[in-house]
Formats: C-alpha cells, sequence, structure tokens
C-alpha cells in the first residue's frame, strides 16, 4: 500500500468519524490529541487501523510518537506494514 | 410552587392586563389552581399559582394591608414561621398564615437586605409603589428560575423564556454567544440565555428595576477561605453536626399543607434525604423511583432494598428508549435549553408520575455532590494534579482507571492511551479552570458543528477566558479542591442540574422538589470543612458516608458511586424512531434554524443510522443538535 492511500484512508477516517466530515478541521501535522481525537474516541482509532490495515495495535503503542499528527499515524502504520511483510517473506 | 409573571411601563403608560394574562397563561403548569393579576399603576404583576402552605388565604399577587407593596412569589421561605414570629415581635400585623406575606413584611422591616434573612427556594417581584421601584430576587443556590427583557417600552420578567415570548414584541433568536456557552459548560452562564435578549438573575441575586435603570447585586456567596476551620472538630463531631444540620434542613422542608413525597434514586444522597424524611415525619411515607428497560442505567435492586429499609411505600415509572424518544419535545419546551444528554427525560416521567398519584412536593437529594465531596471529577483532578506532580511516573495515571467505572469504553483504554488524553501542562496546572479543563474541552469539540454564518456571529467571544474574569477575587486563595466544587455549585448545579433536571421537569407537572442538601448552613458549614473529610484519598463523600451510617443500608454506603444516567443516541436509531427526528434532522430544517452546518449534521446522522457511532463525543453530539433543532422549531421565528 503507497503512502498516500494509507494518508487518504487515515484523514478520510478522522473527518468523518471526528470532525464531522469537516475536512477543513484537519491540518497534516496539527495535534490529533488536543483538538481531533477525545479520550473516549482512541478506541476507534485502534479498531480502525486494525481493521483497515490488518495490523494489530500493541497498548503500549498508543504515544504521541505514533498517533499524534496525521502524519505520524502513517509513518506508523507503514512500520507495522513493514515489519509484517518482513516477517511474512521470512526476512 | 408557582409560576410568577409581570411588567413595568416605562412610559408611564398602565400594563395591559390581557398581555399580562397571555404570559401567565403560558405558566398554568406551574400553578394550574388559581391565577391571579394585579395592576398597580405602571406595574402590572401576574401569578399561577399551585397551593401547597395556606390553601385558604394564600392568593396571589398579595399586597400589605396599606396597599403599598405587592408581591408576586414562586417557591418557600422555609423559615417563615420563625421570622413571623420575629416580625410579630418588631410589632408587624399578619392577615394571612402565609409565607408570601412574611415577605412582605420582612421586606418592610430588613428593605432589599430582606432575603438574607431567608431560608429557602424563591424568585419572586415586588413592587414598591412609594418608590416606584420593582425588586426581585432569586435564592441562593438557583433552585427556582427567573427570566427578563426589556423591550421598547416595558420590562418584563417570569418564571419562564415562553412567558417573556407571549408578549408580541420579544424576540425570538437564539443568543450565539449564549449556545457558545451551552456548547462548553451545557448550560448558559447567567445573566445569558440561550436566546437573544433574554437574561436570567443570576443564583444569590437580586435586581432592582427603577425607570429603564437596572441594577443587579449579589447578596450572598459562599466561601471557601476559611476552608479547614472545622479541622479542629474531630469526625465523629463534624459528623454528628452535618447530620443535625440535615435533620433541621428536612425539617423545615417538611413544612408544607399538602401531603409530601421523596425521590428514591437508590443513591446515597437521595437514600438519605428519605431517610430524614421518614425520620423527622414518622409516619407512612410515599417514594418515588425511576426504572429503566436498559439495564445500563437501572437502580431499581437499590431503590427497592433502600425502600424497604426505611419503610416507604414506592412507586416507580418505567422508562424505556421509546419513551426517551417519545416525550423528548415536550421536554424541550420545558427546559428551554438545548441539552447535551436524555438525563432531564425520564425526571419528566417521574414528575408525572407523582402528580398523577396526588403529590405536589417530592424531597430530593440534590446538592449533596457538590457540597460534600461527590463528583468523579473532583477525584479526577486530584488524580491529574497529583500525577503531574511526577508526570513520568508509571503507576499514577493507572489511578485513572479507578474513574468512571460506568463507562465501558473508558475502562477498556490501556493505560498508554489514558496517558495521551489527561497529561496535564504546566498551562493546565496553573489555569484555575484546572478541574473542569478536560470536560470543557470535550464539550467544546461539538462547536465544530456550528454553521460558518452562527461562528461568525459568535466571533471572537471566548467562554473560557470571560468565565475566568468573572470568578470572585478570593478564588485563587481556595484550595484547588474547592476551587472544582465552585465551578461545580455556582453554574452546573443551577444552569443545568436544577433547572434542566430539576425546576423545569417537576414543575413541568405541577410538583415542586425541595433541596434539604440546599439548604444554605448545610452549604456554609460544608465550605469549611477540611476536604480531606469531604474526600479521603479517593473515597468520595467520606463525612456524609460516616453521617448516614446509622439510617441507610449497609449496601447503598459500600456501592461504587453510579451517576444518573439514561440512554442517550440509542433512544432514537433503533429501528422505532419517532418522525419528528427525520424531520428536525433534515437538511433543509438545520439550515433554516441556522446554527448547524447541515454537511455535519448529515455527517454525525450517517454515522448513527450506520451503528458506527460510539463515543461519548458523538452522543453529546447527536443530542446536542437534535434538542436544539426541537427548540429552534418551538421558540425562534426560523
Amino acid at each position: 500500500m503507497q503512502t498516500t492511500d494509507i494518508e487518504r484512508e487515515v484523514k478520510t477516517f478522522l473527518i468523518n468519524n471526528y470532525l464531522f466530515g469537516k475536512s477543513e478541521a484537519l491540518a497534516d501535522n496539527a495535534s490529533l490529541l488536543d483538538n481531533v481525537i477525545d479520550s473516549t474516541g482512541v478506541l476507534e482509532l485502534v479498531v480502525f487501523l486494525q481493521e483497515t490495515f490488518g495490523i494489530t495495535v500493541e497498548d503500549e503503542e498508543v504515544t504521541p510518537d505514533n498517533i499524534e499528527s496525521v502524519n505520524k499515524v502513517v509513518a506508523y502504520v507503514e512500520r507495522k506494514l513493514a515489519k509484517r511483510s518482513a516477517v511474512k517473506t521470512g526476512r | 410552587m408557582c409560576g410568577i409573571a409581570g411588567m413595568l411601563r416605562f412610559d408611564g403608560g398602565q400594563p395591559d392586563a390581557h398581555r399580562l394574562e397571555k404570559m401567565i397563561a403560558t405558566l398554568h403548569h406551574r400553578g394550574p389552581d388559581a391565577h391571579g393579576i394585579h395592576i398597580s399603576g405602571i406595574a402590572g404583576l401576574a401569578h399561577a399559582r399551585l397551593s401547597i402552605i395556606d390553601l385558604n388565604t394564600g392568593q396571589q399577587p398579595m399586597s400589605t394591608e396599606d396597599a403599598r407593596l405587592w408581591i408576586t412569589f414562586n417557591g418557600e421561605i422555609f423559615n417563615y414561621i420563625e421570622l413571623r414570629e420575629e416580625l410579630i415581635a418588631k410589632g408587624h400585623r399578619f392577615l394571612t398564615r402565609s409565607d408570601t406575606e412574611v415577605i412582605l413584611h420582612a421586606y418592610r422591616e430588613y428593605g432589599e437586605d430582606c432575603v438574607k434573612h431567608f431560608n429557602g427556594q424563591w424568585a419572586f417581584a415586588i413592587w414598591d409603589s412609594a418608590e416606584q421601584k420593582l425588586f426581585l430576587s432569586r435564592d441562593r443556590a438557583g433552585v427556582r428560575p427567573l427570566f427578563y427583557t426589556q423591550s421598547q417600552n416595558a420590562f418584563l420578567f417570569a418564571s419562564e423564556i415562553k412567558a417573556l415570548m407571549a408578549s408580541a414584541d420579544v424576540s425570538r433568536e437564539f443568543d450565539p454567544q449564549g449556545m457558545d456557552q451551552v456548547f462548553t459548560f451545557w448550560s448558559p452562564i447567567p445573566p445569558r440565555t440561550a436566546f437573544k435578549n433574554i437574561f436570567q438573575i443570576p443564583p444569590a441575586h437580586s435586581l432592582t428595576v427603577k425607570g429603564r435603570d437596572l441594577r443587579l447585586k449579589e447578596y450572598w456567596s459562599p466561601s471557601y477561605l476559611h476552608n479547614g476551620d472545622l479541622r479542629h472538630r474531630n469526625e465523629h463531631e463534624a459528623a454528628e453536626e452535618l447530620l443535625a444540620l440535615l435533620q433541621d434542613a428536612t425539617r423545615i422542608r417538611l413544612r408544607s399543607d399538602v401531603p409530601v413525597g421523596a425521590y428514591l434514586s437508590g443513591g446515597l444522597d437521595s437514600t438519605l434525604t428519605t431517610a430524614l424524611v421518614r425520620k423527622v415525619a414518622g409516619d407512612r411515607l410515599r417514594s418515588f423511583s425511576i426504572a429503566f428497560d436498559d439495564t445500563e442505567f437501572d437502580e431499581s435492586p437499590y431503590q427497592q432494598e433502600a425502600s424497604s429499609y426505611i419503610g416507604t411505600e414506592n412507586s416507580h415509572v418505567s422508562c424505556s428508549h421509546a419513551d426517551i424518544a417519545r416525550v423528548l419535545p415536550q421536554v424541550i419546551q420545558h427546559t428551554e435549553l438545548p441539552i447535551l444528554r436524555t438525563a432531564p427525560v425520564p425526571m419528566f416521567l417521574l414528575s408525572k408520575l407523582v402528580n398523577r398519584s396526588g403529590f405536589k412536593v417530592v424531597l430530593t437529594g440534590e446538592g449533596a455532590d457538590e457540597a460534600l465531596g461527590g463528583y468523579d471529577i473532583f477525584k479526577e483532578a486530584k488524580i491529574r494534579r497529583f500525577w503531574a506532580n511526577h508526570p513520568d511516573s508509571k503507576w499514577r495515571p493507572l489511578l485513572l482507571k479507578r474513574l468512571y467505572p460506568y463507562l465501558s469504553d473508558f475502562q477498556r483504554q490501556s493505560a498508554a492511551s489514558l496517558k495521551l488524553f489527561f497529561k496535564t501542562t504546566g498551562d493546565d496546572l496553573a489555569s484555575p479552570l484546572f478541574s473542569h479543563l478536560p470536560r470543557w474541552e470535550l464539550t467544546s469539540r461539538l462547536k465544530l458543528l456550528f454553521s460558518s454564518d452562527f461562528r461568525a456571529q459568535i466571533g471572537g467571544f471566548n467562554a473560557l477566558g470571560e468565565l475566568e474574569t468573572s470568578l470572585p477575587s478570593e478564588f485563587h486563595s481556595w484550595p484547588h479542591f474547592s476551587q472544582g466544587e465552585h465551578l461545580e455549585a455556582r453554574y452546573f448545579l443551577p444552569g443545568y442540574l436544577l433547572s434542566s433536571q430539576g425546576d423545569r421537569m417537576a414543575m413541568a407537572h405541577s410538583v415542586e422538589g425541595r433541596y434539604p442538601f440546599l439548604d444554605y448552613r448545610v452549604v456554609e458549614f460544608a465550605a469549611k470543612l477540611p476536604v480531606n473529610l469531604k474526600m479521603k484519598v479517593l473515597n468520595e463523600k467520606y463525612l456524609l458516608k460516616r453521617a448516614s451510617k446509622n439510617l441507610v443500608p449497609p449496601s447503598i454506603l459500600s456501592r461504587r458511586k453510579q451517576p444518573y444516567r439514561a440512554p442517550d443516541s440509542r433512544s432514537f436509531f433503533n429501528g422505532s424512531s419517532q418522525s419528528y427526528v427525520s424531520d428536525v434532522l433534515s437538511p433543509g430544517s438545520v439550515k433554516k434554524a441556522g446554527v448547524f452546518d447541515p454537511r455535519a449534521v448529515a455527517a454525525i446522522v450517517d454515522k448513527f443510522r450506520a451503528g458506527k457511532a460510539s463515543s461519548v463525543k458523538d452522543d453529546m453530539a447527536l443530542i446536542g443538535v437534535l434538542s436544539t433543532q426541537l427548540l429552534a422549531s418551538q421558540f425562534t421565528n426560523q
């Protein structure tokens, strides 16, 4: 999956799920934690990432380094996908 | 309990009796027993009566013998018997046995300071014909509502906004800044309301109107400056004193010429209130409860246990998802405010049961959580502050798991994600609003739903900033715990709990609520208690539990606190939804009302229809939009 595909999927989810469809309210580097996702909504993000990208989000991975902004979420998903394909190909 | 209304003409003319009749007719539910109007020069007073004390001679508007003072009064002065004796000793002569007449004589004796002598729940207006002055006042806690507005040639007041709107020249538009406050604090901050040019007298304030000159004055403010003054008292003594005060607060709240019942929720506060009523009144007691079909919210087993332990005859109303969807429009007609949760709805059904059972008065447990350390928000603030002292602590954030055991989504979160959202910054710590920032910031996210036009009307208004500047000057010297208590007692309690969930739901069916925990002697005593007697570590209402131990079943004393909640969005998208839901949420209706962006509303509605909405914010968004849309259709010129 290309970075742009992941980014598009993530953004669409964030906009529809947390921002009532308002795309203008989402900036690539803005803090999702301050303005987008709320404390009771983080589980939805975890479920979305798992279901959409087939990855497993470990509890300890729910950190600012991984979900603080759109860019960080995309980078996190890429790392997880890369790790998964490395395991599959036996590298 | 009653409804009041009136007007004062600025142009020297006489108020139109027909206009007053129209206003008071809208308050029939508050006072179905009798209506009265009196016009005296430029002032007109109107009254809708629910007869509770002095059934034969308590009619209103009432005057002094010399007809200099006229009053229209909603509420009760519970210490009227003692005040009456005091005033008789000073030479006053009474013609009735009513508390209304006591107010008139107290005003004559003490002037505007008379309110400082009252222990009760009131909203009244006195026309002083000699001074050509209208004096209005609202009780300390804000139990009884009192709204006002000014038209081109008159000042108008009433118990409810609909009575003001019955007067032809009163505007019917949302107030963008009042609405911004609703979508921050859950209610407007007085004197604002949700409507433009319509105001409310804040709790513990009086308003004097002379000509076009309006003067608002605070007459009471609980201070936590002496917090800990009762530290020298041992716990046992403090508990005894609290219980004695509550007992007396209950005793004077049983003064009534009609039978009095009690609300029984199954929690500590209402169980203790009911037990005290039983103890003071002695004989048979009727209690009333809400049962939910949805077991997540139901507390019936505790209610039954409390009822049989105390010895009451308990009746309950069952509330289903369908009931909530069915009566919401009627509820909004009474709240006169958007709501973000459906919790008022079952209270509406409960007062109907009380009314049908032949009762007009119930004692209830509100006020204990604010004054005696009951709320989870106080715990949350304590943990956040405790954690902020050692930000890298691995175990301190885990204390957050102790919060909200009834919110399954919250409990399912990992410690890592809890840390993300409750991590406290230095700026947060320095904010006087620290305790409430997470709640208010979460609610504020709903403002994303506002349309661009409505946001433009709100302009640069900053709800949190304005609140911060209006805090009492000594606020910063209070303990952190008490700062949170103040924010809760001053804003959320009167603005939402006592209003949308209290007076307005009870009076919808002519029922008067009385609140022993809101007796000002109890509130002042609690303000002087050391905070660790209110919440010991994370044990809420520590002293109250101790004071209650011989009156309340042990299972209720030891149960985890479960805040009163009702099913929210699941009531509206379960396959049997009411037709009005689609109507008011349609893009056309949303555009017409002008508050929300139709696209944003469609997005949230689609999310619910698809069964994908699950967060607290989604629930609040849906109920907030739905109630605002209902309000727009009922109250504005949309």
